[in-house]
């Protein structure tokens, strides 16, 4: 079982063997958590958002159809990402009043507090822009598969991934 | 080159995925554009703090959850692959078929086995009829016996012999006729067609013996044109018997 592809292991759960998951859960489940936990930078959240992935995996498994796996599980990743968003924008603008409010008195001493400061940093970032680089630097997921993801081209993707990067730093200088 | 474009090659540059000429090109500019290496440097200083976020591991009850999650859609989907399973479908409905099958043709072969028996039966308790009928001592009777007996179209030698009988001893011209009536239908037999021969040449009434003639015609019985020559010699024969005799002879020889 282990030898078998991402597609091949999907292929199969689409026709039935729904146990097969487990595959594909441990293979997936630490980046795409950790793809949510970038996003909304709560452990909580994310790993009920990581639940809800296989969840959608196993509900639209017929639609799946032989794609690239990573790909497509992603795409389902991003789809609900973007919904809890929506779901979430009030509380969540309040939120980031409240982080630009700490980031000043902010100093990063120790080794956590400079991963603390770049999350928020990050989540100062446009969702799109944030999630280019958390594809491209955490998951380090490929631009061209990205392009796949995003619906975009390779070299759309490249670019718009250095303007993010570019943003992310000046942010991070700025309030260091 | 602008400043922009050198920068935007930046994060490939570091990565060491530009093609040579692009690399040489950035280099060269590196060398002359002061703003652009200290924009390369700390991008080269940032990359390094993000190349260090590790990936973050999630609690167990992400796992658990997801356990339990599999294990409830697992048990979702049972009933239903069961049910779309043609094989499984397949055998029961086989099973019901067969079943229904065995009770349908139990019903059948009782009631075919019934009718069988009930037409035996009958045949039986019609047969003792006739057969009681054809020695009634009312004439009547005896022909209604006779004509009765035609209806039995399968051959019956219990049957026949009574109808011989009655067309050699019986004493009503009338019923002798029903009965040679009544043989020829079963001219196939020998037994009933010598009976008819036999019968021409002993009868002394005339209209049984112009139903004989006519009926050893029909059935062509060329044996019978010996008794019928006699007949015709014979100068007591009537002449109406004659002429019969004259008018199907033809046929025979």
């Amino acid at each position: 079982m282990k030898h078998l592809t991402d597609e091949e292991v999907m292929l199969q759960i689409a026709n039935g063997k729904l146990d097969m998951l487990t595959i594909l859960f441990d293979r997936y489940n630490v980046r795409i958590y950790n793809f949510f936990n970038k996003m909304v930078h709560n452990k909580m959240v994310s790993e009920d958002l990581t639940q809800d992935v296989f969840m959608k995996v196993i509900k639209y498994k017929a639609s799946y159809k032989n794609k690239n796996f990573a790909a497509w599980i992603y795409t389902i990743a991003r789809n609900i990402f973007s919904s809890h968003y929506q779901k979430t924008k009030k509380e969540r603008s309040n939120e980031i009043d409240d982080n630009t409010m700490s980031n000043e008195v902010l100093v990063s001493e120790s080794r956590q507090e400079e991963l603390d400061h770049l999350q928020k940093a990050l989540l100062q970032l446009k969702n799109s822009e944030r999630e280019l680089i958390v594809m491209h630097r955490f998951q380090e997921i490929k631009y061209e598969q990205i392009a796949q993801i995003i619906g975009s081209s390779e070299n759309a993707v490249k670019v718009k991934t250095h303007r993010a990067l570019k943003k992310l730093k000046e942010i991070y200088f700025q309030t260091a | 080159m602008k400043c922009t474009e050198i920068q935007n090659q930046f994060t490939d540059y570091l990565e060491g995925s530009v093609s040579e000429v692009a690399n040489s090109d950035v280099k060269e500019h590196l060398n002359s554009c002061a703003n652009c290496y200290q924009e390369l440097e700390e991008l080269k200083s940032f990359l390094t703090i993000l190349d260090n976020e590790k990936l973050d591991i999630p609690s167990a009850n992400l796992r658990m959850n997801f356990e339990k999650m599999l294990a409830k859609e697992i048990e979702k989907e049972q009933p239903k692959v069961v049910q779309l399973q043609p094989e499984q479908n397949w055998k029961t409905y086989l099973r019901v078929a067969a079943s229904v099958l065995i009770v349908i043709s139990a019903f059948l072969i009782g009631k075919y086995e019934s009718n069988v028996t009930k037409i035996a039966n009958n045949y039986q308790v019609e047969k003792q009829q006739v057969l009681a009928l054809l020695e009634n001592s009312s004439a009547s009777k005896r022909i209604l016996a006779v004509t009765n007996a035609e209806e039995f179209t399968k051959k019956d030698t219990k049957i026949i012999d009574a109808l011989i009988n009655r067309l050699f001893f019986d004493n009503n011209a009338n019923v002798r006729s029903a009965a040679a009536e009544a043989l020829s239908k079963f001219s196939t037999e020998m037994i009933v067609r010598d009976a008819l021969i036999k019968s021409l040449e002993t009868e002394k009434n005339a209209s049984v013996q112009i139903e004989l003639i006519e009926i050893l015609a029909k059935i062509q019985e060329k044996r019978a044109v010996e008794s019928m020559e006699k007949i015709l010699k014979n100068e007591e024969t009537p002449q109406y018997v004659k002429q019969q005799i004259e008018l199907n002879l033809p046929s025979l020889l």
